[in-house]
């Protein structure tokens, strides 16, 4: 009896330990591979784990369509998805793990200057720019540490039918023009003229993108970083932050911003109950599906340039949208590089989701014909003049531009629920980057 | 009120249980008769081998990650890079030195005294239910089910309430109300009530249950002594109950308290902290995952441990945890 409750208990006791010590697993070794360009199809084999942020092209079958047709070409290579949905919140937990699978979504919280900690090089940009585009953002010291899954140009997804029942003759390309529509659909229309989607905040910083469209200025993150007052009337993200506030302040939005809801808004823009939306190309072809799904028609939804402060010119800045890394810790990586030169050159993804393809020898998508029709010219950030610095500075004064949390302060002040105005606001947070600013360089 | 701790451990040691029982001693334990074997038996570490795994999952999952969090105060450790630079106590010196940052301390004076709604009401109905009612048990379902329902959950359900036009704008029209109609969440006057009439509704619940449980554990003959002697409801309650269930109500202050300074999750959900309604702890996680200032957000951690801490403290001086006898 004794000897038996004493085995019992030795294995449970063993047992207890080990699934205490599941947690404190540490990270295997990894033997780096060969150089990472892709080799003879034949002979590259592996099974790798894709991180994304596109579980909803996992759950509709869409992602494993693209095995089948890579497996194609690379028969030995298995592929693995990993969706993640707070992707953000989520991956730059795990990057200091070293646990992100072999191929991901490289999290835009990783500083350029940080990717040499976590990805393995793609090669020299220079080298890369002959085939890729979009490389500014995901390149380090001349070395590219990724690729882009596709490219967005900046702009503004709205409602055909709304435009017309406002009477709105001449597609608005500048400031002035586009506020006159806004009025014109707030008094002739039921719509709300402008949706900011205040609520899930990240809309209100996916503004920042916009920042260098009114000047057409593509030094525009290298001119705030080198001032300590980026927001003066007639700069880049004063045009962008003022917009949104003049908007607001003259009654173009919804009443409660604090209820807003994305899902819904997709629809109430096929339906004709929002007139316009500040949202990159990325975003229209979800405009025109969730329309078509509501029963309206997807025809409606059609695409302006970013409102322009140049007499007689409109911008749009195309970038890339999200971006393959290829994990540096990786044991598969000539697997890993197969697939993602698989997906950006050979997989139908840019062209059915109506990104811009980040190989230099396609042509615009087909949704950005509005923009060309118009004679909208598109422009690229130039490269950061020191890498990083410009996240540096932003994350050390607390502003957060790519967030949406001093942009809903705003809106609150334009709509008179926060004390102050447009010029202290500014003030503030010019002395906020000055200071941040004087402490990141100094 | 507490989101975090569960407090049915602290009420079960409130209420009058025997401690857990030590290394049992019989005759078997070490020294003791000669020809036995030296050292501790099996029998003797018997409590101790059961108590491995939730020690070890205690150290893992609580200590461990505590312990992090004081080393990570010491650092300007922004979440991703693999290199921590340790900066001393300048996080600290910003937290003594920057008032605005202690600002939205304020905020938790809504769900405070949302807590002392929470007990009244839940004292009121367990009251109540102590007593024969018709269909007790169906009440009292009702009362604690929402506890029991998922935070995100009940963030999206008052969302759709509180949206102009949603369920609670209907009702005040279809009562007649409808002047008193007002944005719920957009006026910033009122979403920190809106919010915490949320976290009222949800936690009531969870009071009920502790008050009742401290309700029924009062003698009944004291009950039959009472009305013998004349005296009503209300006496009964001020002079048999109150007393009876003081230790329980003490308990609930405390957690009124901390749970009120540490509010995260009915914000969170709802409003993302915008409008005014941004909290302690909402800071904290921004500090740390929107502004890269990890290091920064664990100091404020600590801080706000220390301020639970403090305000604990002060309150067991007020009110001291004696003993009630009531016979």
């Amino acid at each position: 009896m004794r000897q038996r409750s004493r085995s019992i208990l030795a294995t449970g006791l063993s047992g207890a330990l080990a699934f205490t010590m599941i947690g404190c697993s540490a990270s295997p070794d990894s033997t780096p591979s060969a150089d990472g360009t892709t080799e003879d199809p034949a002979s590259v084999s592996g099974s790798i784990t894709v991180l994304t942020h596109r579980t909803d092209l996992i759950d509709n079958g869409t992602f494993s369509g693209y095995v089948t047709q890579f497996q194609e070409e690379y028969p030995d290579v298995s592929v693995e998805f990993e969706g993640i949905t707070a992707y953000e919140d989520e991956v730059p937990i795990r990057l200091s793990s070293g646990e992100f699978g072999d191929v991901l979504t490289i999290p835009r919280s990783v500083r350029p200057d940080q990717f040499e900690q976590f990805f393995e090089p793609f090669g020299d940009q220079a080298d890369l720019e002959g085939d890729y585009l979009f490389l500014n953002q995901v390149s380090s010291d001349g070395v590219a540490y990724g690729l882009a899954q596709g490219g967005n140009a900046t702009g503004v997804v709205y409602n055909r039918r709304v435009l017309e029942d406002a009477g709105v003759a001449e597609l608005p390309t500048s400031v002035e023009d586009f506020m006159s529509a806004l009025a014109a659909i707030n008094d002739n229309t039921d719509a709300v003229p402008l949706y900011t989607n205040y609520k899930d905040g990240w809309p209100l910083g996916d503004l920042q993108r916009n920042i260098g469209v009114s000047l057409g200025n593509v030094d525009a993150r290298n001119d705030m970083v080198a001032s300590d007052t980026p927001w003066v009337d007639g700069s880049d993200i004063y045009y962008v932050d003022s917009l949104l506030y003049d908007a607001v302040e003259a009654g173009y939005t919804e009443d409660d911003p604090l209820t807003t809801n994305w899902e819904a808004s997709k629809v109430m823009i096929g339906s004709g109950e929002v007139g316009m939306m500040v949202l990159g190309s990325w975003a229209i072809s979800q405009m025109q599906a969730a329309a078509e799904d509501a029963g309206f028609s997807a025809d409606d939804i059609g695409f302006l340039p970013y409102p322009s402060a140049t007499d007689g010119a409109s911008y749009a800045l195309v970038e890339g949208d999200y971006y393959f890394g290829i994990n540096k810790g990786s044991q598969n990586k000539d697997a890993a590089r197969a697939w993602v030169d698989w997906f950006i050159s050979s997989s139908p993804y840019a062209a059915d989701e109506g990104f811009i393809s980040s190989l230099k020898s396609e042509p615009l998508p087909a949704n950005l014909s509005d923009l060309t029709d118009l004679g909208t010219e598109i422009i690229e950030l130039v490269p950061e003049v020191e890498e990083g610095l410009f996240a540096r500075i932003d994350s050390e004064s607390e502003i957060a531009i790519t967030q949406g949390g001093y942009r809903q302060r705003l809106v609150d002040i334009a709509r008179g629920a926060a004390n102050g105005d447009k010029a202290n606001y500014f003030a503030e947070l010019n002395d906020k980057w000055a200071a941040a600013r004087a402490s990141v360089t100094g | 009120m507490n989101a975090t701790t569960p407090p049915g451990a602290k009420a079960a040691e409130m209420s009058a249980h025997p401690q857990l029982a030590g290394r049992p001693r019989g005759r078997s334990a070490s020294g003791g008769e000669r020809g036995r074997r030296r050292g501790p038996t099996l029998r003797a570490l018997t409590p101790w081998l059961f108590l491995l795994l939730p020690l070890g999952l205690l150290f893992l999952l609580t200590y461990l990650p505590a312990a992090n969090l004081v080393y990570y105060s010491f650092t300007s450790w922004d979440g991703i890079d693999r290199t921590k630079e340790l900066v001393g106590l300048s996080n600290y010196e910003r937290l003594a030195t920057d008032p605005e940052i202690y600002r939205v301390l304020l905020v938790s004076l809504y769900y405070f005294v949302g807590a002392f709604v929470q007990m009244a009401i839940a004292l009121y109905f367990a009251t109540l239910l102590s007593f024969q009612t018709r269909l007790a048990n169906f009440f009292k379902g009702i009362i604690f089910f929402p506890y029991l329902i998922n935070g995100v959950a009940i963030g999206f359900v008052f969302l759709y309430l509180f949206q102009p036009g949603g369920t609670l704008d209907l009702t005040l029209d279809a009562l007649g109300l409808s002047r008193l109609s007002m944005q719920w969440l957009g006026d910033p006057d009122v979403v920190n009530v809106s919010l915490a009439g949320t976290s009222v509704w949800r936690y009531t619940g969870l009071n009920f249950v502790l008050f009742l449980g401290a309700i029924q554990s009062i003698p009944h003959e004291l009950y039959e002594a009472a009305e013998i002697d004349g005296a009503n409801r209300w006496h009964q309650f001020r002079f048999i109950i109150a007393p009876g269930i003081r230790r329980v109500v003490g308990l609930s202050f405390i957690l009124a308290i901390s749970g009120a300074l540490a509010v995260f999750e009915i914000p969170y959900i709802m409003t993302g902290g915008a409008n005014g309604s941004a909290t302690f702890a909402i800071q904290t996680v921004k500090m740390a995952f929107t502004h890269h200032k990890v290091g920064l957000a664990a100091a404020m951690a600590l801080v706000l441990l220390l301020i639970v801490l403090f305000v604990t403290w002060v309150q067991r001086r007020i009110f001291p945890d004696e003993r009630v006898d009531l016979s």
